[in-house]
């Protein structure tokens, strides 16, 4: 049922092919097709179907639109598997995700709505079967693609302190975002924001749901951008500095905990508060900023914590020195 | 930020908490700027009242390393002294190597300058 297992160089090329070369054959592919239907078919075409009625526009508009989605989800998907450390875990899922988006837009937004161009059956129909044959061809990519073998956890346990009997040790840290990454984001709610103002001033009194996005990015950023971690004898507790959300892990169900070497796309898919299934095959919590040495936690069931601090020894040891024996 | 307390001792526990963090922040661990676990919040993971860590943090204040702000919490203050110091420690460490001078007698002669 899994995928086979290969050596790091033919599962990398094998992930660039699929990532890079296939989606750009397809894309390259639809737009033969629409070159040829377009180009002996009526001149104007429905570009849109919206709720103010039908548009026509040259059939060219299919072949742009085409390059337009195709090639910048190639490059952006492509830089990244190009840039990650191994063909396995999430990073598995990338060449799959490249195949179904560029599979669905080709199809559903390209030829198919050039083949079919005609209500009722346009756009629902393009959609709907470029949709579907896009989610087949990712999970077949998923499927057929070989991998390496999952990187063994890199966590190192710790030992704990020499601890004697009616001391006790607490360890803190916080946990932020990039500042970088926070002024981008504030940038791109501010930005939204003046558009929005600037919308329901002049052209429509509809316009306020532009300011849906803006009310939740900035939420998240708020109630995410820090987080106060401490290791105690009472057990793990990560929270957020304006007191929610809070994630935390009883002393009594702390199996171990150590250093783990986090890779943020190859171990979670990405940056920020992440689940996904660990190499022990438990779900592993992530919250994760940056690649390097963070705090994991296991506990007894398997399911672990992992969370990018400096000093992550410090705090493993003692959480190591409180542990109990499940025995 | 990392803290043991002995409540055995006979040093009473908010001043074991102020000499870690005071050490800490000397040593460079606690950054300049950076801001002290809510005083409840470090008072529960201990186990001691509330009381003994504001006693600690208060007496921190009165040393000028940290600024007490109503709802900022403690924020680290006592940076660049501690800097110069760590430097000139540093210097005289790798003088006391190099001269092969043991730890023991540059601890007697750090604490003979310190008190005299």
């Amino acid at each position: 049922m899994t995928a086979r297992i290969v050596d790091h160089v033919t599962a990398r090329r094998a992930a660039l092919i699929a990532t890079i070369w296939v989606p750009l054959g397809i894309v390259l592919g639809a737009e033969v097709v629409v070159v040829a239907v377009g180009a002996g078919g009526p001149s104007a075409l429905i570009v849109h179907w919206g709720a103010g009625g039908l548009r026509y526009g040259p059939w060219w508009t299919y072949a742009v639109l085409i390059a337009a989605i195709g090639v910048p989800v190639i490059a952006f998907i492509g830089l990244v598997m190009a840039r990650s450390t191994r063909m396995a875990g999430m990073n598995a899922w990338m060449p799959a995700i490249a195949m179904a988006i560029t599979v669905f837009h080709t199809l559903g937004m390209g030829v198919g709505s050039v083949l079919l161009n005609h209500s009722p059956l346009a756009p629902a129909v393009p959609l709907a079967g470029g949709a579907a044959l896009g989610v087949i061809a990712g999970l077949l990519t998923w499927w057929l693609l070989p991998r390496e073998a999952p990187a063994p956890s890199e966590t190192e346990p710790s030992d704990g302190f020499p601890v004697t009997p009616g001391e006790v040790a607490v360890w803190t840290g916080r946990v932020e975002l990039p500042a970088w990454f926070l002024s981008l984001i504030t940038g791109v709610a501010a930005i939204l924001v003046v558009v929005g103002v600037l919308l329901l001033l002049t052209v429509s009194h509809h316009a306020w749901a532009i300011f849906i996005a803006p009310a939740l990015i900035l939420t998240t950023v708020v109630t995410t951008a820090q987080f106060v971690v401490t290791a105690s004898p009472r057990g793990l507790v990560i929270r957020s500095a304006l007191g929610w959300p809070r994630f935390s892990v009883p002393i009594a169900e702390v199996a171990s905990a150590g250093v783990a070497q986090v890779d943020p796309l190859a171990d979670f898919g990405g940056w920020g508060l992440r689940w996904v299934i660990g190499p022990a095959g438990k779900g592993r919590w992530g919250l994760v900023t940056r690649r390097g040495p963070g705090l994991e936690v296991v506990r007894h069931d398997g399911r672990s914590v992992v969370v990018t601090i400096d000093d992550a020894g410090t705090a493993a040891a003692v959480l190591e020195t409180y542990a109990t024996d499940p025995t | 930020m990392f803290v043991l307390i002995d409540p055995s001792s006979a040093t009473p526990v908010f001043a074991q908490i102020a000499t870690a963090i005071t050490t800490q922040i000397a040593t460079g661990t606690i950054a300049t700027g950076a801001r002290l676990p809510a005083a409840k919040e470090l008072a529960d993971s201990l186990g001691v009242n509330i009381h003994t860590v504001l006693r600690a943090y208060q007496g921190l204040r009165d040393e000028g390393q940290v600024e007490l702000r109503r709802g900022r919490g403690a924020i680290v203050v006592g940076g660049p002294t501690a800097d110069r110091v760590r430097e000139a420690v540093g210097l005289a460490a790798t003088e006391a190597r190099a001269a092969g001078i043991p730890i023991g007698t540059l601890l007697a002669l750090v604490r003979k300058e310190y008190e005299s």
